[in-house]
């Protein structure tokens, strides 16, 4: 028996942001995909390392990124510190098209099992679209880089995620 | 400011409008002479490597179907360096694994070596889908894997790679 491959469109309401007080009620079902990957140093103070995020499947806009120690405390230090990077690749690849957001332990330390926000980028450079370095076109690659800066610090497993929904082109 | 284009991110509700086919199909839901499809699609990615070293092997999750699935694309990408074409003598094989719920495994969705195809860095290399047999179709609870095998007396390193694969939820007949 042959498959029909229909539409499931409306059946996914995967977010719902509803009743937003008196009067007005909105449901919306935007469409979020989560990314998740866990970088690690190896408990080397200086080692480094990039991992693939994902090959964006179609037009996204990143809405929030984070990251959470798994093993050790990050501790602080302005001059040793580690640094996790979200680049956007583009499809060709091997140059950086935008820095999608960061956190670093240069001023404040990341606690063990606790989930710190990375700054989001606010434009690229000559951005002419708002929000543009954090928009993903389809076939975009992105990865994370856990760089380290003086001496570097030890930061064992750390879990980078990072949530983007589905967007429409801008008008 | 002048010239500034403003988003206007608008709520994708039922309508999801990332791909459209026109003509194709029309939702009955909707009435009307639509043409636009509105697949749900969504994407895992999975970090793999052999650590650098030739004839090493892995096996690692992609997903578990939480409905009825078909793969659309797959793509893997180099992380830490260009790997040039090795030949045929000695290569490494990228396959998405249809392991059925109890991991016994029906077949590849997808494949890639690098006996012919070289892979730059950071840059994503479609996979061939094994369009038209039964393991690009992952039934609710079917795993999928990511299997990166070596053939040859030295096999080939290929460091970190990582390896995505893009479905879409599909209905039965």
């Amino acid at each position: 028996m042959p498959l029909v491959h229909r539409d499931l469109g409306y059946h996914f309401p995967i977010y719902k942001e509803g009743s937003a007080g008196s009067g007005v009620k909105e449901t919306q079902y935007w469409k979020r995909i989560r990314c998740t990957v866990n970088i690690t140093d190896g408990d080397g103070a200086a080692t480094e390392d990039i991992l693939g995020v994902l090959v964006a499947p179609h037009r996204m806009i990143v809405v929030a990124a984070w990251v959470v120690p798994t093993e050790v405390t990050v501790v602080f230090n302005a001059a040793n510190y580690a640094t996790w990077t979200l680049y956007n690749m583009g499809r060709t690849g091997g140059v950086i098209v935008h820095t999608i957001g960061a956190i670093d332990s240069s001023v404040a330390s990341l606690v063990t099992d606790t989930v710190t926000a990375m700054t989001l980028t606010a434009y690229g450079a000559g951005a002419d679209v708002e929000f543009e370095s954090r928009i993903i076109e389809r076939g975009e690659f992105v990865k994370i880089e856990l760089s380290k800066h003086g001496a570097g610090v030890v930061a064992g497993n750390v879990c980078v995620e990072m949530i983007t929904k589905a967007i429409e082109g801008h008008i | 400011m002048p010239g500034r284009t403003v988003l206007r991110f608008r709520d994708l509700g039922a309508h999801f409008p990332v791909y459209g086919n026109r003509g194709t199909f029309k939702p009955a839901s909707r009435g009307g002479g639509g043409t636009t499809e509105n697949w749900k699609r969504f994407e895992r990615s999975q970090n793999i490597t052999d650590g650098g070293v030739e004839a090493t092997e892995d096996e690692l999750l992609m997903f578990v179907a939480p409905h009825r699935l078909l793969v659309v694309a797959a793509y893997v990408v180099s992380i830490d360096g260009l790997l040039a074409a090795s030949g045929l003598a000695d290569y490494a094989t990228f396959s998405i694994v249809n392991r059925e719920a109890n991991g016994a495994g029906i077949g590849v969705a997808a494949v890639l070596d690098t006996t012919v195809t070289a892979l730059p860095q950071y840059v994503p290399v479609a996979m061939t889908v094994n369009n038209g047999t039964a393991a690009v179709i992952f039934e609710r609870g079917e795993v999928a894997t990511i299997a990166l095998t070596k053939t040859g007396v030295t096999g080939r390193y290929v460091e970190q790679c990582m390896v995505t694969v893009i479905v879409k939820a599909i209905e039965e007949s």
